[in-house]
Formats: C-alpha cells, structure tokens, sequence
C-alpha cells in the first residue's frame, strides 16, 4: 500500500512535515509560512542542560519541538491526531493501520537509527519529524523533509528510531491530519505569529529570548578562563553547530524567519515596513553567520584563544543589539 | 545571504546535500541546495575527532584491563552510561558495573542478548571491542 505523496525537501524537519502534510491535504502552506505561523523562532543558551553526548551546554535557536505542529494546526482550524504508544508492536499496528487506510502519517524518531543518514549526523536527538506514506513487504517509504529524495526504510529500524530513549523520547509518536477548514484564516494565523514570535523574543528572563543572545556573549567571554582550551574550542564549535547544521536553513532560522516575513508581506496590509523588517532580518542573519565564520577561525589558529574568545562574543553581542532593535520595533508597530 | 553566496563546501555528509534560504537577484527569498559551509565542516569534524580519540582511550584501557568491550561499544553508539541504562532498561549503576571486565564477566546471556540487541551485533560480536558493527 502506497499512497500518492508529493515529497518536498525543506530546511527544517517539523515545518516540513507540517508543511508536506498540509499540502497533501491541498493546503498551499510552504515551509517558512509554517514555521512563522507556528511562531518556531527562539533564541536560548541554557548552560545546565547538557543534552549532547560530550556534555555541552544547551544552545538553541527555535522553540522547543513539537510547537509548530501544534500551533499551525490551532490557528489553521486543522484537526491533527497525535497519539503515543506504550507498546512497540501496538505502534507500528496503528501506523500500518492508518496508512491502510490512505493516511500519510508524521513520526516523532530518534535521528540515531535511520540508516539513511550520513554518520556524521546520527547523534542520539529524538525530535526528528517524517512522513510515512507507504509500506511494501517489510519497508516503510518514508519522506523525510531533509532529504532530496524519498527513502525507505526497514520495519526493524523504524521500530527502534520510533521507540528511541533518553530526552525528548517519543514513545512512538505518530500524528495524522483527520479534518481541514476549507478556507482556513492564513492572514490572520500569519499575524498571530508574528505577534506571538515577538512575545517570546522580548520575554524578560534572561537566558532565553533576545536577553539570551547578551548571555550568550558573555559566557563565551568566560570560557576560555573556566576550562581547559580544548573543551573552550568544543563549546564554540558547538554552537556553530547549532546555527548552522542541516535543519536550520542557514543562520539559526533567521533566514526562514526572513523568507517568512517576506510571504507575511505579500499577504498583510503592512506590506512595505513587513519587506522592510524581512531585509532587516536577512541583515541580522548575515551576522550570525559572521560569528560561524570568525569562531572556526579563532578555534583553527589555537593559539591563545584567550583573548580571541572575546571578539567572537563582541559579534554576538551585536547580534543581540540587532535582534532587540528589530524585535522592540516590531512589538510597537504591531500593538496599534 | 545572497544566492550566489551560498557556500558549496563538502564535508562529512557523504554526499547530502541540504537546503538552505537565499535571496535571490530580485531580492525575493529561495530555496538553495547546499553541500555544506566550511565552519560547520570544521566544528563537525572536531567532534569526529573528539569522539575518535575517545574510542581509542577507552580501546587501550579495555586492553590493559581497566574496562570491558561494552565500554567500546557504548561509545561507539555515542552512548553515556545514562543512555545505555534507559535502552537496556536497567539501572545506571549496574551498567557502570558491567563496563568493568569483572561485571561483564558475570553477565547472564540474557543481558549480554539485551545488550546486542540494542547495538544490532551478534552476542558474540559483543564480547570483541572493535569489530564491525550494523546500528
């Protein structure tokens, strides 16, 4: 059983399974316009979660996982099923089951056990999203958004990558779009987005948000004084990371936020100042890739990364600068 | 980012290639195939390292004695006792004893077939550190 599934590679896994399973339903929703309605733009140095296998502090530059299905859904009145299994076999039967029946199915997975990644990529991060749309013998046809090309994938793997451990586990989570609105309000879930991004960027803690970018900046000041240079090196690279590897779309989802505002602007009344404020965003992210640049310099050279560190952070801390002008900005335009 | 500044560096992925967003010569945004950008190349590459060099310690600590071949195994799955607990629904504890060559000594062939099943190697692959591996 394989059901007529039009694959498209996007940069982010969850706005593109959202968004490939809004388009089969005939939704014409693309990539950035999910990830903005899901309002999926965040910033975050949270130093004691150390989720990663070498023990290094949390960065992030997005909501946590799982909230752009959950938001895009709500505000496009589009009914999603999300269920959770306690039971390996059980799983897998519901999910044959629903594609029996003609539904392209989303999975939670552990990106560690698809053997169809690079090496270089399966560390054990469990809140990766795809479409299964087809089941021949024992392999699953799977659409993963990542990837150019559809991939299929063992009945076998698929059982471990559903039931992966640790944090984030998904306990088989499998979602399935159940009722659409035939004319759901776009202009209205493209506003509330943008509203809602810009609450959680200017949101008064200081370790998340656009505070988080200025925290950033000054524990990467301290490393090099707190640790051995080695491990400062590894911390600094790690964000680089963190901003710039597969799923982000260049520069933390800045770019996808810009490429959002542009499509806000062709909706929305306001639509010189929103393709302003998108060029503006475009501007913020050439800076982020800035400091990518400049920290694999300085970790590369080695020697007395001391002081080095400091001009990496000086680039963030711009960063910062940036984001809270723009963020300040578009709060006030937006409240009247 | 421009379409033309769009970096086409290769790096670990094999071949993968990703997408990115650029604005393109009218200034509207695109979608842009990308083989890799050099920084992340290089971080990528540091954390290989990082992993490597920790898999040769520990292989030369399970030589001298000091750590069992599912040390070898567990880092080879870029695994933490922590994590291994969870997929082996045991204590952390009693992993950490049995990455001790007396602890796995001990070990019934239930465990060890436990253990296996969650590297995806034969039993007896278990007891060898080092040998090819299908995760």
């Amino acid at each position: 059983m394989t059901i007529e599934f039009q694959h498209h590679q996007s940069a982010h896994c969850e706005s593109g399974v959202m968004s490939n399973l809004l388009r089969h339903e005939g939704l014409n929703i693309d990539e950035p316009l999910a990830f903005g309605i899901g309002s999926a733009l965040f910033f975050a140095h949270i130093p004691f979660l150390k989720l990663d296998n070498n023990k290094i502090p949390l960065t992030t530059f997005r909501m946590n996982p799982g909230v752009i299905l959950k938001r895009v859904t709500k505000l496009l009145g589009v009914g999603l099923t999300v269920e959770r299994f306690g039971d390996v076999t059980k799983a897998m039967d519901a999910m044959d089951r629903r594609i029996e029946m003609g539904f392209p199915v989303g999975l939670q997975v552990g990106v560690f056990w698809l053997p169809f990644f690079p090496d270089a990529l399966r560390f054990h991060f469990n809140a990766h999203n795809m479409v299964v749309y087809g089941k021949e013998g024992d392999e699953y046809m799977v659409s993963d958004p990542t990837l150019p090309e559809p991939v299929r994938c063992s009945a076998r793997d698929m059982r471990k990558a559903r039931f992966s451990k640790g944090p984030l586990a998904p306990h088989g989570k499998m979602y399935y779009i159940t009722s659409i609105t035939p004319d759901p309000p776009v202009k209205k879930a493209v506003l509330t987005g943008i509203k809602r991004t810009c609450f959680l960027m200017k949101n008064p803690f200081p370790i998340g948000g656009v505070n988080g970018i200025r925290y950033l900046a000054g524990r990467i000041r301290k490393w090099p004084g707190q640790m051995p240079e080695d491990q400062a090196i590894l911390y600094l690279t790690n964000v680089i990371r963190m901003q710039e590897e597969i799923g982000t779309g260049g520069a933390g989802f800045r770019f996808l936020f810009a490429a959002f505002l542009q499509r806000a602007a062709d909706r929305l009344p306001q639509r010189e100042w929103l393709s302003a404020k998108s060029s503006e965003m475009t501007a913020i992210g050439d800076k982020w890739r800035e400091f990518a640049l400049m920290a694999a310099k300085i970790c590369k050279k080695r020697n007395g990364v001391g002081d080095t560190f400091g001009s990496a952070a000086d680039i963030v801390e711009e960063c910062w600068m940036m984001e809270r002008t723009f963020f300040a900005d578009m709060c006030r335009n937006l409240k009247t | 980012m421009r379409e033309s500044e769009v970096p086409q560096d290769a790096g670990l992925f094999d071949g993968m290639r990703g997408l990115t967003y650029a604005v393109n010569k009218s200034g509207r945004y695109i979608q842009v195939s990308t083989e890799g950008w050099a920084p992340v190349n290089y971080a990528n590459e540091l954390a290989r390292e990082k992993l490597d060099l920790n898999l040769r310690l520990i292989l030369e600590k399970i030589r001298v004695g000091s750590l069992s071949p599912l040390a070898y195994h567990m880092a080879k799955a870029k695994m933490d006792e922590w994590l291994l607990a969870r997929y082996a629904g045991v204590s952390k504890r009693k992993v950490k004893r049995h990455l001790k060559p007396g602890g796995f000594a001990r070990l019934t062939e239930q465990q060890m077939k436990t253990y296996a099943e969650i590297f995806g190697i034969s039993v007896q692959a278990l007891r060898i550190p080092s040998s090819g591996q299908n995760v």
